[in-house]
């Protein structure tokens, strides 16, 4: 039967992320839909400076617009390589938020579809991505300007030099600000073992 | 470990492995055969299962390895001796069990793999505190389960190891600071067997459960040997004496040792 069972295994595989994503895509796809995973840059901005959580952004952008401008602490991660990162994630502390980014949303929707099918809690996307946050939080940068058009997913705004998280607005000081926003991240907290070992 | 002259009279031959039962709790007059074989030790404990209910399982793994006979020190401490494969087979076992039920209810879709929690590996301390554990478990006869285990049924030994435990546990508190460096290194995160050998789980795990499987039979076979020669001669009824690996009788310090031909039915229990 033990045998039965591991040709079983051998046969049918772990799944993937596309088959996993498959198996919760009706009640994650309305999430997104109804856009509750979104938060606003006023709410990130809050909780890098909420010290009971520990915060993780993944910044999936290009190398190139990473280094031109970035928020604080923000990690690049190509999307091509968060299943490799996934393991590293589920050992994060309990009380972390995930939280991913992009050019505006596109790339970072579909970083969060990967992490939420390897069932990594907590994860949020920054609504507009770094366009959005600028727009919010760096509009008097004059070292910055918007650019006009552009396509679906580039950056809209011009540097004066590739400074990354040296902008002030990289690391806004949150008592300079008084922003309203709709508070979206719950934190879902995941139990830590209670028992292991031998015996 | 078993009274031959009670247990054999009037029961078929049987090889001399099946033979060698434990009886528990027995005295002369109660023989009690029992349960330890190699059809009742596919009870899946000791490897960190959870729960939303841990009294619920922690008694339920406390009475199994209570009711397997892994309160008896000198059993245990015999596997490090290879004299007495229980402990390695009945792990093993249990190890390839939860493998394959997990890897297959993953694969139906029935549990998400990425929640079971996998104890961080921090390579060389983890290797370190084996062996600490190790020589511990040879010296005291119990790892912590079965020490709790033995000390919850007034074992004197087991409460001896659980005492040695704490202290340990204390000890190891109050100088943890003196080597956090080591304590805290060769970090490599959820570390598997797939992981590790760069295997994806499919082919992984028959090839594992073949493994096992081949250990299972192998040790089985060295532990056969050895109760064969510790046996020579079954008695009549196809049932030997067996002495526990140390020479003596695992039951109690009331209980006397087995002849040496195997021949005698002595009672141990």
């Amino acid at each position: 039967m033990l045998s039965a069972g591991a040709l079983k295994v051998l046969i049918l595989g772990q799944p993937a992320t596309m088959d996993r994503w498959a198996r919760i895509a009706v009640e994650r796809q309305a999430q997104l839909d109804e856009r509750e995973v979104y938060i606003h840059p006023g709410e990130l901005l809050d909780t890098m400076h909420d010290h009971r959580l520990n915060l993780v952004m993944l910044d999936v952008r290009e190398e190139a617009d990473y280094n031109l401008f970035h928020l604080a602490d923000a990690d690049r991660i190509p999307i091509e390589e968060i299943p490799a990162r996934i393991p590293a994630l589920h050992m994060e502390p309990a009380n972390t938020v995930f939280v991913v980014m992009s050019n505006d949303e596109i790339a970072a929707t579909e970083c969060w579809k990967i992490l939420v099918a390897e069932s990594i809690p907590n994860v949020y996307i920054l609504e507009d991505g770094s366009n959005g946050w600028i727009s919010t939080l760096g509009s008097d940068e004059n070292r910055l300007r918007a650019l006009d058009g552009g396509e679906v997913g580039d950056l809209r705004y011009a540097f004066a030099a590739a400074l990354g998280s040296a902008f002030p607005a990289a690391d806004p000081n949150p008592h300079d600000y008084d922003i309203e926003y709709t508070p979206k991240i719950k934190l879902e907290l995941k139990h830590a073992p209670i028992s292991g070992g031998c015996g | 470990l078993v009274d031959a002259q009670d247990l054999g009279r009037g029961t078929p031959p049987m090889n001399t492995e099946r033979a060698c039962q434990i009886t528990r709790g027995g005295g002369e007059n109660t023989p009690a055969p029992v349960t330890v074989g190699k059809k009742n030790t596919l009870n899946n404990f000791c490897i960190g299962i959870r729960s939303d209910r841990p009294g619920c399982t922690s008694c339920h793994a406390g009475f199994v390895l209570e009711i397997a006979g892994f309160v008896n020190s000198s059993k245990l401490a015999a596997q490090f001796y290879f004299q007495e494969m229980t402990v390695l087979k009945v792990m093993f076992t249990a190890i390839v069990v939860a493998m394959v039920l997990i890897f297959l209810s993953s694969a139906l879709g029935m549990l998400d793999y990425n929640l079971i929690w996998v104890n961080p590996t921090y390579l060389w301390p983890g290797i370190v505190g084996g062996l600490i554990m190790g020589i511990g478990f040879i010296i005291g006869g119990f790892c912590p389960g079965t020490s709790l285990v033995a000390m919850s049924t007034f074992k004197v030994d087991g409460l001896f190891y659980v005492l040695g435990a704490v202290f340990g546990i204390f000890l190891f508190g109050e100088t943890v600071d003196l080597f956090d460096i080591f304590w805290n290194s060769s970090y490599m995160g959820r570390s598997t067997i797939p992981k590790v050998v760069g295997l994806p789980t499919g082919p992984g795990c028959p090839a594992r459960c073949s493994h096992g499987a081949l250990h299972v039979l192998g040790f089985g076979a060295i532990g056969t040997d050895i109760q064969e020669e510790r046996c020579p001669e079954p008695t009549q009824a196809g049932i030997c004496v067996c002495r526990d690996a140390l020479g003596g009788c695992p039951e109690g310090p009331d209980s006397r040792p087995a002849s040496d031909d195997g021949s005698l039915g002595t009672d141990c229990g």
